[in-house]
């Protein structure tokens, strides 16, 4: 109908984006998710506690809520940080919790063994690690990390609560003016569907032909 | 500006009065997608067609924001002249989307049960069914009794959504309160406080679901 | 005794350090520019407003924000900086206007504001520059004809999520179902797609929709008496306070009242108040 293509345009600026705000929180995720990781593994026990309760924490709050202390602390510092930048970084930090998951578990699941061949052979550690464990660890991540990216691309509708012109906040303010909500928002679902139902048959694709059961 | 702690106390009150809501729309989510989740997956079960129909539906859910969905079944409602109250297009919107979820965490555990039950139980003289029922289904379920601890925090911190559909749960009560006093950080503070705690009773209730009927593998 | 009288003398230079010290910061602070020397200075008016509450601030189909707040801001930077395009919007919601202002991140608010004493302790308003006051807007296949009909269990009331708001409801419609949105425009919707029966809001809001939607009416009895939407600011800037109050002044019955009533008409379809009551 007329009206999905009248509006296409305004809700591609929207999906313009949501796709930046969920570049840049997978960016950071997946940054702050490996450091999680390697704290949670290597760190001293003190460091450790620090990282886990926070994660936990992360983890027990919804990331509405978080989002509004963001937008409420941004309005209030008198920052001249745009809500959606703030919005990225809130929903990096909450996914960089799933991510040290993901990545902890990668790291975890390769057999001890593999590093002992590594020093046995002579290799220093970032060799080891380089050559040897990076590829191993990547086929046991990738399909996980697929899925917490998926979920990143789902988080930044959120930020259509604050008023952040991704695809979601688009979508209701056509609908305000039109009246159609089965119509808009069943594009805007398929907008979405369409983009992670992707990446998800990537997951599976991935899991299915390097994936490591061990 | 300086952290101002009886400012936060003084919100506790207020932010708990919509903690009812929280708390009932969570339970009822919780229960009534459980029981979805089953029939979902008895479609899948059931020959292609059914199959086909359940798998899109699963797709459809799980890859769509759950505000799109309420948005969806609130405002929609309201023009086809059936307008839903915000709890129950939230509550629906909860039960579709994590019903689908709860459906694949019941595959995912029944396929962990080994072969070698089913073989067992066809072998013992149990016609398929009751092979399902009675030995595969029990062990199914206590398997995945993690897997669905974590779905239900996640349903729990989804109930937040439903104040942008207008219903009177704590974080509803939180942005009100926030219009009238300046103290928002401590507010909001507050509001994360109590969901961590909520989530933090929750988990423990699963945990100790799981050590009583938990499957150790 | 005289040994003690000198001990006192040694805190003679201690209260002239303390003493000059407590000068040079008064008239710092005295000195301190007004928010109203940096605008200048920067050449840029920012101003935190509202992009969904029709017909002061919201956004048209193409996305641009659009209203009567927003032209009264270009005029208002036309007259303090020369060129209405040297405004800056910062588009905020209902609860985020205080804080735009008060922490800086805004010079003011023109955001379709009511004046309130409880609001006026934290932001400082300006006289009003258009009058306002809260109506009902319900729609016509209701057959409800004034407030006393409204008020039954079987009709739904939009409200916006703030305190003043709520008490109304309470005070005038205690028996209807209420359904509380963050944005006028989501108000307006659930009464156009028949989710809620009415809204309250601004007259002016109110008036505009019923003046643009043939199947809505105002009911006749207003929620409160006359009221005001004024300019709001950080309080404590005097000087910034009085232009922007002057400023408001000259539109409402001064030297730009033509570029006002112009604005005016073009949002309400009606001249505003005349700039004189007598001949």
């Amino acid at each position: 109908m007329e009206l999905i293509i009248n509006s296409i345009p305004l809700l591609f600026k929207g999906l313009q984006n949501t796709l930046i705000m969920s570049f840049v929180a997978t960016l950071l995720a997946t940054v702050l998710g490996i450091l999680f990781a390697f704290i949670q593994i290597f760190s001293h026990v003190f460091i450790k506690a620090v990282v886990e309760v926070f994660l936990y924490l992360v983890r027990g709050v919804p990331l509405l809520v978080l989002l509004f202390m963001m937008y409420y602390s941004l309005l209030y510092s008198g920052l001249q940080v745009n809500p959606l930048i703030g919005g990225s970084v809130v929903i990096g930090i909450y996914f960089a919790a799933f991510m040290s998951e993901v990545f902890r578990g990668g790291i975890l699941s390769i057999a001890k063994g593999q590093w002992e061949a590594g020093y046995a052979l002579g290799l220093r550690t970032h060799q080891v690690v380089g050559s040897i464990l990076i590829y191993q660890a990547l086929r046991i991540i990738g399909a996980p990390f697929i899925n917490t990216v998926i979920m990143i691309i789902k988080g930044t509708s959120l930020v259509a609560i604050i008023g952040v012109t991704e695809l979601t906040f688009v979508g209701r303010q056509i609908v305000e003016r039109t009246l159609e909500p089965f119509l808009i928002f069943s594009v805007v679902a398929l907008i979405y569907v369409v983009i992670c139902y992707s990446l998800s048959l990537l997951a599976q694709h991935l899991e299915r032909k390097i994936g490591y059961v061990n | 500006m300086p952290f101002e702690f009886p400012l936060m106390l003084r919100s506790v009150p207020i932010l708990l009065e919509g903690l009812t809501i929280t708390l009932t729309l969570s339970f009822l989510a919780i229960l009534l997608s459980s029981f979805w989740g089953v029939l979902i997956l008895l479609s899948l079960r059931t020959g292609k067609l059914f199959n086909a129909f359940a798998r899109t539906y699963i797709e459809i859910m799980r890859n769509t924001p759950i505000i799109v969905i309420m948005f969806f079944i609130f405002f929609g409602s309201g023009v086809i002249g059936m307008p839903l109250s915000g709890f129950i297009a939230g509550l629906l919107s909860l039960v579709l989307q994590n019903g689908a979820y709860i459906a694949e965490i019941y595959r995912a555990g029944i396929q962990g049960v080994s072969n070698r039950q089913t073989e067992a139980g066809l072998a013992l003289g149990f016609m398929p069914k009751r092979t399902f029922l009675l030995i595969i289904l029990p062990q199914a379920i206590r398997k995945v009794i993690a897997p669905l601890g974590t779905q239900g925090v996640m349903i729990i911190k989804d109930t937040a959504v439903v104040a942008t559909i207008s219903v009177a749960e704590m974080t509803f009560q939180a942005r009100l309160l926030a219009d009238r006093t300046a103290a928002v950080f401590e507010i909001f503070t507050a509001l994360a406080i109590i969901y961590i705690v909520l989530t933090t009773i929750f988990n423990l209730g699963i945990r100790f679901v799981e050590k009583k009927y938990g499957y150790k593998n | 005794m005289i040994n003690q009288i000198l001990r006192l003398f040694k805190w003679v230079p201690k209260m002239l350090t303390a003493g000059v010290v407590a000068m040079t910061m008064m008239s710092t602070v005295a000195a301190q520019e007004s928010r109203l020397g940096e605008i200048v200075k920067r050449d840029k008016l920012i101003v935190a407003t509202f992009g969904t509450a029709p017909p002061f601030c919201f956004t048209d189909e193409k996305g641009e924000l659009v209203g009567f707040d927003i032209d009264m801001a270009r005029l208002i930077a036309k007259s303090l900086l020369g060129d209405e395009k040297k405004v800056e919007f910062v588009v905020v919601n209902s609860e985020g206007r205080w804080p735009a202002v008060n922490s800086g991140r805004a010079d003011v608010g023109i955001a379709s504001t009511t004046v309130y004493p409880d609001r006026a302790l934290r932001v400082a308003f300006t006289r009003p520059y258009i009058d306002s006051g809260v109506s009902i807007l319900v729609r016509n296949d209701l057959g409800v004809k004034s407030l006393s009909e409204l008020n039954s269990s079987k009709y739904t009331l939009a409200n916006l999520s703030n305190p003043q708001m709520q008490e109304r409801q309470k005070r005038f419609l205690p028996e209807v179902k209420v359904l509380t949105f963050d944005t006028p425009s989501s108000m307006f919707t659930a009464v156009r797609s028949g989710q809620a029966s009415a809204m309250q809001m601004d007259t002016p809001v109110v008036n505009w929709y019923a003046a643009n939607n043939k199947e809505m009416t105002v009911l006749p009895e207003n929620l409160t008496v006359v009221q005001g939407n004024a300019i709001f600011m950080k309080p404590g800037d005097f000087t910034l306070w009085l232009w922007m109050d002057t400023m408001v002044q000259e539109m409402q019955s001064g030297s730009r009242y033509a570029e006002y009533s112009e604005i005016y008409k073009k949002w309400f379809g009606k001249n505003p108040p005349p700039q004189r009551f007598y001949k």
